[in-house]
Formats: structure tokens, sequence, C-alpha cells
């Protein structure tokens, strides 16, 4: 607080104790307003900022849960890209399946969201049909019922088999699993279909309407005009399924277990089998570390390259 | 003016709101802390016991059942289930004992036995034998001793078990090959038959699963008289190659030959009651000796056990295994009541009519001889064939070392890669050798 007997005399304020002053008021309206949101605080430092020391401190010790950790500096590191060869497999793995999914999964959502961005009967219904794998996508049911659907005498092969075909069991085929899976992940393309379906509806009718006067047709609307301005819902949409994707468990780890032949073992799988098959905790931290900064990093490539194709209206078109 | 009484009072609002919280907190680890020390006090007192297992739903009914029996019996007790599938069960387990919070009674697997004890979570038995709480003089030396590390008892056998080999006379009648003798055959005789009956079943019928699991591997270097693990278990076994080779090699021929099914059919496979044999798609199938009531139930026709294939010359390799053990919690404030109810568990009839042998033949034998004449007819076939493998078993090896869940999955990894033709059985067994001996080494 500024002393009220010199502000008296001087009355020139000084800026040093004004500065002082309003970081006070600040800080003190700051408070209330942690007070306010101290229930969240709590358990943000609690459940969140606490495990994460915690595993920081973990991934330099070697920890089995039963016995003390311990401390092992940066060995679990050094070991990991060291001598790890299931590492780079789970890496390889997790990289394929985010790049082919991913992209394939907004293509799929944004053509659906297009389709549905019109005024026909019943298309509330048909937005609630689609959006529903989303829902359902990542419970254990859906993936035992992949495992079903893929399998030796599932479907999918009574399907091909009308045709002739003779199918073989997708998920445990070293060379389809992947695939069967990146098609389970596809499939529930309904939360991003909803974003952009949001993005859509946004954009303001009077610009098609311009673009109709000057003779644009249909194609060049959607190119010139609606992909131009869904760039930011597409940008928000690609970093969060590109997270979404380097976190990718259930999936393999109830359909294929990460096998056959480590074809399916993502990153998160390999990181639950070591922490709670193998019970190397320090390890699995440590693994648990690569991971955030490997999607740090690439999120900030994503950042990066966002100001050469990202279009902000509001700000000047950048 | 205002503004600060605004102010104080949304301050003053927080701090209530956060006091509460707070009280929320404090009044929940007060109210554990009265149980603990309630719970702590003399005879009368409600006692609180927990009690943990894995198992299916079966399992789960009937243990239920026993701990209802044993409360009506004893009222100042109250027993706590904890019940998860195998899967998550060690996990939990785990993250209680890093908490330094175990249940009282713990069901125990061979495989973690020598873990657990080692690192002192689970007491010796042994002064509660002495001070009569737990009666183990009606079991057999041979089923009590592998529950023994350093000569200590830390855990008490729930059930005998065993390797074995399930077949459908059935489909063997069908196929005109005779049934094989119950104590095995050789394994060159065991691969004459399989191709036998593939030949004679219809087409797309598979003789047996493909068996070439670490069971089946562990079985026959018993039989050349060697183990998986050396006993400082910090290393492997055997020195030889030629072993792993040689079992690898033996399930390719059989593989190509179409006798067992590919690796993408038999990963297919969700679980034992979606087995071959179930859909009459195998005439046989490899487990171990208490599931038969589930796969025979499963399969919906009555099935028969023979034992592993045998060695010429060789070692027994049969052993009788623990299909699971109770253990104490080290920390339990409840010994005795535990070990009491252990004990009842252990040897009291009636609960073991109820359990009715689903964790595997029950050990004491006058259990046994009691039950033995209103078994079903799969559950006699159970008892019937731990009893004669007991007669050629050889002694039970040591507990697997702690690091043996990552060999296991090493050894299911490399199957795998032999079993889909990315590897020869040579190339398999060196690579085997070298990982698992890195991986026994620890960090």
């Amino acid at each position: 607080m500024s002393n009220p007997a010199k502000t008296a005399v001087v009355r020139q304020p000084d800026p040093a104790v004004t500065a002082a002053g309003k970081r006070m008021t600040s800080l003190k309206s700051n408070l209330i307003g942690y007070a306010f949101i101290s229930p969240w605080l709590i358990g943000f430092l609690v459940f969140i900022i606490g495990p994460m020391i915690a595993s920081a401190y973990l991934s330099l010790t070697h920890y089995d849960m039963l016995t003390a950790a311990k401390w092992a500096g940066f060995g679990n590191y050094a070991k990991l890209f060291g001598e790890d060869d299931r590492f780079y497999t789970a890496l390889k793995v997790t990289f394929i399946f985010a790049v082919i999914s991913v992209p394939l999964k907004l293509a799929f959502a944004l053509i659906i969201a297009t389709m549905f961005n019109g005024k026909h009967r019943g298309i509330g219904i048909y937005r609630t049909v689609y959006y529903i794998p989303s829902i359902v996508g990542g419970s254990v049911a859906i993936a035992v019922m992949w495992k079903q659907l893929f399998g030796d005498e599932g479907a999918v092969n009574g399907i091909l088999q009308l045709f002739g075909v003779q199918g073989t069991n997708w998920v445990t085929n070293p060379d389809t699993a992947l695939s069967t899976l990146i098609l389970l992940v596809i499939w529930q393309f309904g939360s991003p279909m909803l974003i952009f379906l949001a993005g859509l509806k946004q954009i303001p009718g009077e610009i098609y309407e311009a673009a109709i006067v000057d003779g644009a047709n249909r194609f060049q609307k959607y190119a010139r005009i609606t992909l131009p301005l869904l760039t930011p819902v597409i940008f928000f949409n690609l970093v969060m399924q590109m997270i979404d994707a380097f976190m990718a468990f259930t999936q393999s780890f109830l359909v294929t277990a990460g096998g056959p032949l480590d074809r399916t073992l993502f990153y998160a799988v390999y990181l639950y089998q070591t922490a709670f098959g193998h019970f190397e905790m320090g390890y699995a931290s440590a693994m648990a570390w690569v991971l955030l900064f490997i999607v740090a990093a690439v999120t900030l490539l994503f950042f990066r390259s966002a100001s050469t194709w990202v279009h902000y209206e509001s700000e000047g078109g950048r | 003016m205002r503004f600060g009484q605004s102010k104080w009072f949304s301050l003053g609002a927080a701090v209530v709101l956060l006091g509460s919280l707070l009280a929320g907190c404090g009044s929940g680890s007060d109210s554990k802390a009265n149980e603990g020390s309630g719970s702590g006090g003399s005879d009368g007192q409600q006692i609180n016991l927990r009690i943990s297992w894995w198992g299916s739903q079966d399992r789960n009914d009937r243990t239920l059942k026993v701990i209802k029996m044993y409360e009506s019996q004893h009222p100042n007790i109250k027993i706590t289930p904890e019940f998860l599938s195998w899967d998550g069960y060690w996990q939990k387990l785990a993250t209680e004992a890093a908490g330094k919070n175990l249940p009282d009674i713990i069901q125990m697997d061979y495989a973690y036995i020598d873990q657990y004890a080692s690192k002192q979570l689970i007491a010796p038995l042994d002064p509660f034998i002495e001070a009569k709480v737990l009666d183990v003089s009606d079991i057999d030396a041979n089923y009590l001793d592998s529950g023994k590390i350093d000569g200590k008892l830390y855990g008490i056998n729930l059930g005998a078990n065993s390797i074995a080999i399930a077949y459908d006379p059935e489909m063997f009648k069908e196929a005109g090959v005779p049934e094989p003798p119950a104590d095995g055959m050789s394994w060159d005789d065991f691969a004459a038959m399989l191709k036998k009956l593939k030949d004679n079943l219809p087409k797309g019928t598979y003789a047996i699963n493909n068996m070439d699991d670490m069971s089946g591997f562990k079985h026959y270097l018993r039989e050349n008289g060697t183990w998986v693990y050396n006993d400082a278990g910090d290393g492997l076994g055997y020195t030889d190659d030629k072993y792993l080779t040689w079992y690898f090699d033996y399930f390719n021929k059989l593989r190509e030959a179409g006798v067992v099914p590919n690796e993408e059919t038999e990963l297919g496979v969700k679980g034992l009651e979606d087995s071959l044999i179930v859909h009459k798609k195998a005439a046989m199938q490899s487990f171990n000796s208490n599931q038969l009531v589930a796969l025979a139930s499963a399969a919906g026709r009555p099935l028969k056990l023979m034992m592993y294939p045998t060695l010429p010359g060789g070692k027994p390799g049969h052993f009788i295994k623990p299909s699971q053990f109770f253990s104490l919690y080290s920390g339990s404030k409840h010994q005795k009541e535990a070990v009491d109810f252990i004990n009842y568990f252990t040897n009291d009839l009636e609960a073991n009519k109820v359990l009715a042998a689903e964790r595997g033949v029950p050990v004491p034998t006058k259990i046994r001889e009691a039950l033995y004449p209103n078994l079903s007819p799969a559950e006699k076939t159970t008892f019937d064939y731990v009893e004669s493998v007991g007669k050629v078993a050889g002694p039970i090896n040591p507990p697997d070392p702690e690091l043996s869940p990552k060999v296991g999955d090493l050894f299911t990894q490399i199957q795998q890669a032999v079993n889909y033709g990315k590897t020869t059985p040579e190339q398999a067994a060196k690579q085997f050798r070298d990982q698992a001996s890195q991986d026994l080494k620890g960090q």
C-alpha cells in the first residue's frame, strides 16, 4: 500500500510507488478471483500438478510400487533412447496411426458436415445418428464388437463371401490389424463433425450471395469461400485430433492388445504395459514425459505453420 | 467503502467455501482414524477385515456366500470383499501396496508370492500354526510346500492344479482314432496321433489348438531336467538353445500340416469359452485342469483329460501347481482374525461344499474325500486327474523371479513371430536367450 502521508505532501505521484500500489490492488483483486476458483485450483494442484511433479521425480528412479523408489538419474531416459527397440516400434506405429487416421477422419467429418449443413427434412435425426459413434466409440463394448465384426467369422467376412472373396481375421492378421483400428477411429468422426458444422453455420450468407452475383459456381464457392473461412476450425480440429491420436489407447488395448507382432503397439499401450504389466513405474514415467515433449513439439509445429494457411478474419485476414 | 465491503464479503464467502472444503477432507480423515482405533480395541467390538481375490463370476458368487456364512457365525466380524479379473488385480494390489493399504487377506498367485514375501508385504503363517489358529495337519506336504519360501509358509494353497489336455471322446470315435492313454504319450506318438486325427476329421477341423505357449515349454524343459530361470532368478536356467529350437520346430511342422491352426485363427479365440474345441473345430485343447468345469459346460458335452506329452527317458514334466493361495497382509491390524477366516475357508466342510473345488482340488484330505461322492462328472474328472498327476509329478520349481512377467511377454512376442513365419525356430531361440538374459538382469 502506498504511504498516505507521502502522497499528501508530494502531489506529483512517484511512479515507483504508484506502480507498486497498482500491483498491490491488482494482486488483491486477483486474490479474490483465486479464492473463488480455489475448489478447482486445489483440485488442479492436488490431482494434476502434484502427480506431474511426482512423475517427473519418478522418471529419474527405478520404482516397482512395492518398495521405495531407487534413484537412477537419467538412466531410464538413456535406456529408452539407447536400448529399447520396442520404444521405437511404438513411436513408429503411433506416428503412422496419427498421420493416416487424423486427415482421413477430418476429411470425412468435413464432408458429412457439409452434407448436413443444408435444410433437409429430418436433418436433426441424421446429425444425431452420425454423432452416436463418437459417444459410444470409446467404449469397451464397441471394441469387443469391432473384434467380432472383423473376426474370422465376422460380418465383414460374411459380406466379402457374397462376392466370393475369402477374408482373413482382420484383427489378428499383422498386415491388416492397424488398418482395422484406423477404421474404428475414423468411424468416430462425430465430434469434429459437430465443430465443423458450427463453423459452417458461422460463415455469413452475404459472402455466398455476392459470389453468386459474380457468377461463381458451387465448386468455386466451396474452394474459395467455405474452406478459407473454415481454416481456423480446421486448425482447431487438427490440433485436437492429433493430440488425441498420440494418446490413443482404448482401441489397441481392447481390440488387439498391441499385437499381433507389435503392429498396433500404440505408445500409450506400451507405456501401460511397462507401468502395470511389468511394474516399471520409473521407466513408464520417463516414457510419459517423452510423450509430453513429442506432443508439445508437434503442436508447436502446427502453430508455427498456422500463419501460412489459417485465415483469421477478425485480425485483418492474417 | 462500499466496494471494500463487498470485497470483504466475497473474500469471506470464499474463505467459508474453502473452509468447508477443508473440513470435508478433515472429517473424512477423522472418521477413518476413529474407525482404526475403534476396531483396534478389545474383543466383542466390531472388526473389519478386507479380502481380495480375482476370478470369474462363478467364483465371486461362491466366495461371497462363504463370507456370509462366516459372518453369521462371527457377528463381530465384518468382511469387505474386493474382487476383480486377473488383469486388473495385480495393478490394484500394487497400488494398494504403494499406499500401504493392502487387504488383510490376499489371494496370491505362485508367480507373485516370492515378490510379495521378499518385500515383507505378506506375513509368514507359521506362528499361527503353532498357536493353533491355522490347522494344516490334514494337508499333504506336497500341497503345502509350494507356499513356502526359505522354509516359511507364506500362503495356504487353495486348490491343486496341473496343466492338462482336454479331449472330446466323441470326436475321437468319429475319426476312428483310439483315445489316448490318460498318463500321456511320447511327443512323437502325440504328433502322429494328432496327424491321424486331422486326416480323419471333417475338413476345416483341427486336431488341437496351437499349444506352443510358455507353460508347454516349461514342461518340456522340466522333462529335460532343467528350468527356464536359474536359482538366483537373474538369468536363464538352461544353457542350450536346442530346447526352444526343438519346441518351436515341433509346432511349426504341425502348423504347416494344418494339424494346429495358424496364428490368425489362434489369436482370434476370445477366451476359454470360445476355444476351438467348444465349437467342435478342434478335438483337443490345452489348459489348466481346474478350468475343465468351465470348458465342459461351454462345450455342452463331456470332455476327458490327458497329461502332457512325455519324453522317453526324461524326467517328469508335470508338477502340482497351487492354483492360488490366501496370504496374510503383514500390516494387517487383525492378523489372528484374518488367519481364522483362512482356516475356515480351507478346512470347513460346509464352506468347501459351497466353494465346490472351483479354485482347484481342495488340499485337505478329509475335504477331498467328503466332497468326492457328490461331484459332477466334470469335477470328478478333475479330481481324478490331479490325483493321478500327483503320482507321477516331480517337485515344483521355485516361484518365478520378480521380472518374469516381462520374460513372459517376451516369450509371447517371439512365439507370435515364429507362428507368423517371421522368424525361424533357431533365430527365435537365440533372440529369446539374448533378450531374456538382459531383462532378468534388471535395471
